[in-house]
C-alpha cells in the first residue's frame, strides 16, 4: 500500500511470538525545552540519543528546523520526530509560498496535530514547536496523540520533570535574552544529570522577533570525555615478523612496442 | 449522507471469496492467480490479525472526501458534490499511463483535490513498481480501462 504500510505487521506478529524480539527503535530519552522571553522565544535540547539502555548517539541534533524563523525539538522515537518534522516542513515551506506569507507557528503546529491525530499516536513524536511570525514569538508544544499546549515555558521527554524544576524555579516575566538562555540551558543541564536518558550537550536556539533564528549547536559540553592517562600506541617493531610470503594474483608480462619509426606513420591525407 | 471525520472502524462479519483480488474469468469464484502471480489468497490472513491503524489509514481520505462533499451538498446544493465527483472521473476517463511505467501524472488529480501545496507519505512512498510492490500488469490495466 502506499504511504507509510502496515505490511510487515503480521509477520512481526509471529516473530514475537517465536521469540525474535523486534529491535528497538532509537528514542530521544531527552530533556527539551521552551521558555519565552521579552519579544522572542528560545528552545533548547540534551544531545543522548538512546536505544534501550545503550547510547545509540552522544552527539545528535534534536533541534529541527520548520522553516527559516520556526524551530521544533523533538523527543520520543528519533525517527518519526526527525520525519514527521521534515514532511512537515515541506509542507510549511509549500503553505507558504502559495500563500506568498511568512509562515506562522500555529500553522505549523495545526499541521502536526493533524497528521498525528491521524497515527493515533502510534507516531511517537513530542515536539516543542516555537518560532516567531509576524504575529509575534509562539511557545507551543503537541504530544503525540495530538493535543497541544500552549505556555511561557514548557518542558517534554524523560527528563521533563528535572528541567521543570529549574524552570518552575527561576522563570519570571519579560526576561532579557541572555537570562532566557541561561535558564534554558540551567534546565536542560539539570535532566542531563539527572536524568538517565538525557545526557551530553546542551543544544540552543534563540528566535528573536525582527532578527534572524540563531542555532547554538553544542552551546554547553558538560560532558567532554577526559584525556587518557598515558598513550596506547605500540612502537614500531614491538612484533616481530616470524615469516613472510609472497602470492602473485597476477602473472604481469612486459613487451615493448616501439611507436617512433617513420614506416608505421599514420596516413593523415589519403 | 455521512459527516465523519475518523473512518468508521468496521470489522465486517462475512467477507467474498472474490473482495481481495480481481476474480478469474475462468475460475469465477478465486482470485487469477495467474495474473496476479501471487498465488492463492489467504483471506484469513487479510481480515483477521492486522493492524489496528491500518484500516484507519487506508479509509482516511476516502472519509475526509466525502464529509467535504456532504458539506457543500448542505451548503450549495445537490449539484456541486455531483459536478465535483464528475470533473475526478472526467480525469480518470482521460488519463493513462501503465503502473509498471509509474501510473498516470497526478498533477490534475491534486488540483482537483487542494493537495498541490501538499506532501503526504503518499507522494514518498508510492507503493508502486520501482519500491517492488506487486503492480498489475499493462495488459490487465489496458483491459480494464478499455473494457474489454
Amino acid at each position: 500500500m502506499p504511504g507509510l504500510g502496515f505490511d510487515n505487521y503480521q509477520r512481526n506478529q509471529f516473530l514475537s511470538a517465536k521469540g525474535f524480539g523486534q529491535p528497538m527503535a532509537t528514542s530521544t530519552g531527552t530533556t527539551i525545552v521552551g521558555c519565552k522571553f521579552k519579544d522572542g522565544v528560545v528552545i533548547a535540547a540534551d544531545t543522548r540519543a538512546t536505544a534501550g539502555s545503550i547510547v545509540a548517539d552522544k552527539n545528535c541534533e534534536k533541534l529541527h528546523q520548520l522553516a527559516p524563523k520556526i524551530w521544533c525539538a523533538g523527543a520520543g522515537t528519533a525517527a518519526d520526530t526527525e520525519m514527521v518534522t521534515q514532511l512537515i516542513a515541506s509542507n510549511l515551506e509549500l503553505h507558504a509560498l502559495a500563500q506568498n506569507r511568512q509562515p506562522r507557528v500555529i500553522t505549523a503546529l495545526t499541521m502536526l496535530k493533524q497528521h498525528l491525530f491521524q497515527y493515533q499516536g502510534h507516531l511517537g513524536a513530542y515536539l516543542i514547536v516555537a518560532g516567531v511570525d509576524p504575529t509575534g514569538a509562539h511557545l507551543l508544544s503537541v504530544q503525540a496523540h495530538g493535543s497541544t499546549d500552549i505556555g511561557k515555558y514548557q518542558s517534554l521527554g524523560s527528563g521533563s520533570l528535572a528541567a521543570m524544576a529549574v524552570l518552575e524555579t527561576n522563570f519570571k516575566e519579560d526576561m532579557t535574552k541572555e537570562e532566557a538562555m541561561k535558564l534554558c540551558a540551567n534546565a536542560i543541564e539539570s535532566g542531563i544529570w539527572n536524568d538517565l536518558g538525557s545526557g551530553s550537550n546542551v543544544d540552543l536556539c534563540v528566535m528573536e522577533v525582527g532578527k534572524d533564528a540563531e542555532l547554538y549547536r553544542n552551546y554547553l559540553t558538560p560532558n567532554v570525555r577526559a584525556e587518557k592517562a598515558r598513550s596506547y600506541k605500540f612502537a614500531r617493531g614491538t612484533t616481530a615478523v616470524l615469516r613472510e610470503s609472497v602470492k602473485n594474483i597476477l602473472d604481469i608480462e612486459e613487451t615493448v612496442i616501439n611507436f617512433t619509426s617513420t614506416a608505421d606513420a599514420m596516413e593523415v591525407d589519403a | 449522507m455521512s459527516l465523519r471525520l475518523i473512518p468508521d472502524n468496521k470489522q465486517s462479519s462475512q467477507v467474498s471469496s472474490t473482495a481481495f483480488g480481481t476474480p478469474a474469468e475462468h475460475a469465477p469464484g478465486l482470485q487469477d492467480i495467474l495474473k496476479t502471480q501471487e498465488g492463492p489468497l489467504n483471506i484469513a490472513s487479510k481480515v483477521n490479525n492486522r493492524h489496528p491503524l491500518e484500516s484507519r489509514i487506508t479509509n482516511w481520505e476516502q472519509t475526509q472526501y466525502e464529509t467535504r462533499l456532504e458539506t457543500y451538498r448542505r451548503v450549495f446544493g445537490a449539484g456541486e458534490p455531483i459536478r465535483r465527483t464528475m470533473e475526478l472521473q472526467l480525469i480518470e476517463a482521460t488519463d493513462f499511463k501503465p503502473s509498471v511505467l509509474g501510473g498516470s501524472d497526478t498533477m490534475h488529480k491534486d488540483i482537483l483535490l487542494n493537495k498541490d501545496t501538499s506532501v503526504n507519505w503518499e507522494d514518498i512512498y508510492k507503493g508502486e513498481f520501482e519500491s517492488g510492490n506487486n503492480v498489475k500488469d499493462f495488459h490487465t490495466e489496458l483491459e480494464n480501462k478499455v473494457g474489454i
